[in-house]
């Protein structure tokens, strides 16, 4: 299992658990987020919080989930992240693809602004 | 290769649970090699993210057991270079849709390969002879949200090699069927 989930009203806090977001557990990554969303999460909201690096394996599964998600109307937000993996997010512009906020708090809060 | 006072050695076996001990041990000698000079953390940094996805193509793409991480170092250069007798480069030219490899069967260099295209940046190879290529980034725009999703998938790592690196290249020995996949750091940059 690559994700710890909490569900409330549709809304998926997933906080990826191991430390190194790579090649070795991309595939099921991708497999538990659309999971997710088969089950009918509406967003999911991926925290970082444990992960010190991520390569372009594990960035593609997360681009794969965006392209479930988009046409559903489903949305993925990334919260928690450290700056190594932020700057890797930044260096190929994948900053602008995700929303990405600071913590689960930031996240949700938009949520009650909306 | 002339003007690196150090130089590391290792071998990378192919597997993925050694990916992450492989990438600190390269790490720690560029470190430890670098006491005293101003290599910044953007550099290590960098380097980190290069070594990683060097050894995750050897895994996913080359199909040989093992293969040769070297590192040379002098004050002004840090050079990573992956070697292995495996499959040759190949590469989605995507302005063609259609599949390269190499040696490159060409009249004609130097030759332009459109590699990924997202709306906002293109990742470009230049051949300059059958057996050498160097990527290069050409920036197109700055739109709020780049077209990433269309193609780009396929090419992250390369994405991220061609711009962590100062210099990525790669060149094949036809003579021993040798792929030689360098990148270069500028240490002065910083």
């Amino acid at each position: 299992m690559i994700l710890k989930t909490r569900e409330t009203n549709r809304v998926v806090m997933a906080t990826i658990l191991p430390v190194e977001a790579s090649l070795a557990n991309s595939d099921p990554f991708k497999e538990e987020m659309i999971s997710l969303m088969v089950q009918g999460a509406r967003l999911i909201i991926v925290s970082f919080e444990n992960v010190n690096y991520i390569d372009s394996s594990f960035l593609g599964s997360l681009v794969v989930a965006l392209k479930y998600a988009l046409p559903r109307n489903i949305d993925i937000y990334l919260v928690s992240l450290k700056p190594d993996v932020h700057n890797l997010l930044t260096l190929i512009r994948m900053d602008k693809v995700f929303k990405i906020f600071k913590d689960y708090d930031e996240a949700t809060a938009t949520l009650n602004n909306a | 290769m002339n003007g690196y006072s150090d130089r590391f050695e290792t071998i990378f076996k192919c597997d993925l649970e050694a990916v992450s001990d492989k990438v600190n041990l390269c790490i720690a000698h560029i470190e430890q090699s670098a006491a005293g000079n101003n290599i910044g953390l953007g550099v290590i940094t960098r380097t980190k993210w290069v070594i990683t996805e060097m050894l995750t193509n050897a895994i996913k793409h080359s199909d040989v057991e093992e293969c040769l991480l070297t590192i040379r170092m002098n004050a002004t250069q840090l050079l990573f270079e992956k070697k292995d007798n495996g499959n040759p480069l190949s590469l989605h030219r995507c302005d063609e849709d259609k599949k390269i490899v190499w040696p490159l069967e060409s009249a004609s260099f130097p030759k332009k390969i459109q590699v990924s295209h997202n709306g906002s940046e293109s990742l470009w190879a230049v051949a300059d002879d059958a057996n050498h290529v160097i990527f290069y980034i050409q920036e197109i725009g700055d739109p709020a949200m780049p077209a990433l999703l269309k193609d780009t998938n396929e090419h992250f790592g390369l994405l991220i090699l061609t711009k962590a690196s100062d210099t990525f290249e790669y060149h094949y020995e036809p003579e021993s069927a040798t792929n030689r996949f360098l990148s270069t750091f500028n240490l002065q940059a910083i």
